[in-house]
């Protein structure tokens, strides 16, 4: 048992060592800007756009990634039940996987991915890379099957996914180019902090990179409604069985003054 | 544009589509006398809810639209407050049964499986059940429209109901039952509603019809009063303990519904007995196949989340 705990541990450790950015190459570092730098989850949000702006050198081409906190996943594995029933069997963990996964590859980037796999794994930084190091709890024969379903989960949420023509380049000035691109933000995204990540890649290396935080937070009504849910339940389930008594009640009576009338 | 962001269920949703959905729902609660929950969940679900937010948001509508349509069959002369109050006496108790059921199950690993099976049979039966019952009556009507039935000889089932004790009369149904009737049903009702997560109108109005021998037309109106208060437990025990009540999408949903559940009770006024009985039997049978469905026919994704937000 604690050698099967150690390994869990040594594998979520080496994984992550992996994954980070840092750990692929000592880039030079690039400058960049978020515009806006938080993401404000009022009564009336429906997902946003962040600008990410920034310059890379001339002969490189740009990639931009969104990453959620790397967490344990938990998810609930359809299988066969009395050899035909399709029901939930149990459970599969997705160790150390970050809950928001886009890249913004330029288009350039983009043909390149879909011709040179081998090119694209060297850079480590897509879904490939992100599969390889995935460690799934308990080890199983289909990981590709389970990992291809995970994929698809997130991405029916937006919250993995390549966005793709997102990249604009201005006219080159000296050795450096500048880049725009819109990041779409998906409305399922949960609070906390995300990274931004730039990269600047020439012949499948990592030339310049850049990281930048930025904060998703309820803000308003949502806020004070997630507060009393959470931190006042009982006053919250009060309150909203009285406010849809009310609304009953209302309606009940709107429909008898409309029946006096006729 | 239309869109509003749901704190508990942690995404937007069109307001209109989901006015729309109460509105529908809200319509069919009028009409039949069910709270629509075991409509109204699956159609939340399909449209991003998290599967626990849609449940217990459900309860939250019901409670509002069961109020708006207990007054409009109120003022119709539609409701035994007293059999509605032991029936409800019965849910209580069920309902706090079932959820522990649920919370047991769910620490063993098989809720989701029984609460599966359960939908399925229990639907499948009631539907089957007052499909060919009011089609028979349908087909009845037809025939001999002018004669009235001859009395039945006397049942075992009856007999049995005449023996309990602590017999009283129901002035408003027009039955002479034990008290133990529906206090015992009620309880039954009330742990299959807690388990499947809905407000068991759909199983509580064929046990008015088929077992507490009601007239069908009182049997909507105290269906509906017993509803309510079996949501209100069910919402407050939801925010409580798995903090799933989402209030706007509650809200929404309940301003379509309450307004769907007045029209639904006037419309409920000008259908027979046995054609309310036989749309709401249709209606219960399409939910089943297509769960059904969902059980035979293989994913197109193995994986799913846990639990909701």
């Amino acid at each position: 048992m604690l050698k099967k705990n150690f390994q869990i541990i040594l594998a979520v450790f080496v994984s992550s060592i992996l994954l980070h950015p840092t750990a692929l190459t000592a880039a030079q570092s690039l400058q960049v800007n978020l515009k806006p730098n938080h993401i404000a989850m009022g009564a009336t949000y429906n997902g946003t756009t962040i600008s990410v702006t920034g310059k890379i050198p001339a002969d490189a081409e740009v990639l931009i990634r969104l990453l959620g906190h790397y967490s344990d996943t938990k998810l609930k594995k359809k299988g066969r039940a009395l050899g035909f029933l399709w029901m939930n069997m149990g459970a599969v963990e997705f160790k150390n996987i970050p809950s928001v996964f886009l890249l913004l590859p330029s288009p350039d980037l983009e043909k390149f991915s879909r011709g040179d796999h081998e090119a694209w794994r060297k850079i480590g930084l897509g879904f490939g890379t992100l599969e390889e190091k995935a460690v799934i709890v308990p080890a199983s024969e289909d990981k590709e099957k389970l990992f291809k379903d995970f994929r698809k989960l997130k991405e029916s949420a937006e919250l993995y996914g390549v966005q793709k023509n997102r990249i604009r380049y201005g006219s080159t000035t000296g050795s450096m180019k500048p880049f725009a691109a819109t990041m779409s933000i998906p409305s399922d995204i949960p609070e906390g902090t995300y990274t931004v990540q730039v990269y600047a890649i020439r012949d499948a290396s990592i030339v310049a990179s850049a990281e930048q935080s930025i904060t998703a937070e309820e803000v308003g009504f949502p806020a004070t409604l997630s507060f009393l849910a959470f931190h006042h339940a009982t006053l919250y389930g009060v309150l909203a069985v009285v406010v849809a008594i009310i609304a009953g009640l209302f309606t009940g009576l709107i429909f008898k003054g409309a029946k006096g009338g006729h | 544009m239309w869109h509003l962001y749901l704190p508990i269920a942690g995404n937007s949703v069109n307001v209109i589509l989901v006015f729309g959905l109460g509105a529908f729902v809200g319509l069919l609660s009028g009409i039949f006398g069910v709270g629509g929950g075991f409509l109204m969940t699956p159609l939340l679900i399909t449209i991003g809810i998290p599967p626990t937010v849609a449940a217990a948001s459900d309860s939250n509508q019901i409670v509002g639209a069961s109020t708006s349509g207990t007054l409009a069959h109120y003022r119709l002369g539609n409701v035994d407050f007293k059999m509605g109050i032991l029936l409800l006496i019965g849910g209580v108790i069920g309902g706090t049964v079932g959820v522990q059921i649920i919370k047991v199950l769910r620490h063993m690993g098989n809720a989701d499986f029984l609460i599966q099976i359960t939908y399925v049979l229990m639907l499948g039966f009631v539907g089957i059940y007052m499909f060919m019952e009011s089609l028979q009556g349908l087909k009845k009507e037809k025939v001999q429209e002018p004669i009235r039935k001859a009395p039945k000889k006397e049942s075992g089932y009856a007999r049995l109901l005449k023996k309990l004790p602590w017999q009283t009369y129901f002035a408003k149904s027009g039955v002479e039952l034990s008290v133990l009737m529906p206090l015992v049903l009620g309880i039954f009702v009330g742990i299959l509603a807690a388990i499947m997560g809905v407000g068991g109108g759909f199983i509580m109005v064929p046990v008015m019809v088929y077992l507490l021998r009601m007239p069908m037309h009182v049997v909507v109106g105290t269906s509906l009063f017993q509803i309510l208060f079996t949501c209100i437990n069910v919402t407050i025990m939801q925010a409580r303990s798995n903090h799933t009540v989402d209030f706007v999408l509650a809200l929404i949903l309940l301003i379509g519904s309450t307004l769907g559940a007045q029209f639904g009770a006037k419309i409920s006024k000008k259908l027979k007995g046995d054609q309310l009985k036989i749309i709401l039997a249709s209606l219960v049978l399409i939910v089943m196949v297509k769960m059904l469905l969902g059980l035979l026919l293989e994913p197109s994704i193995l994986l799913a989340y846990i639990g909701g937000h």
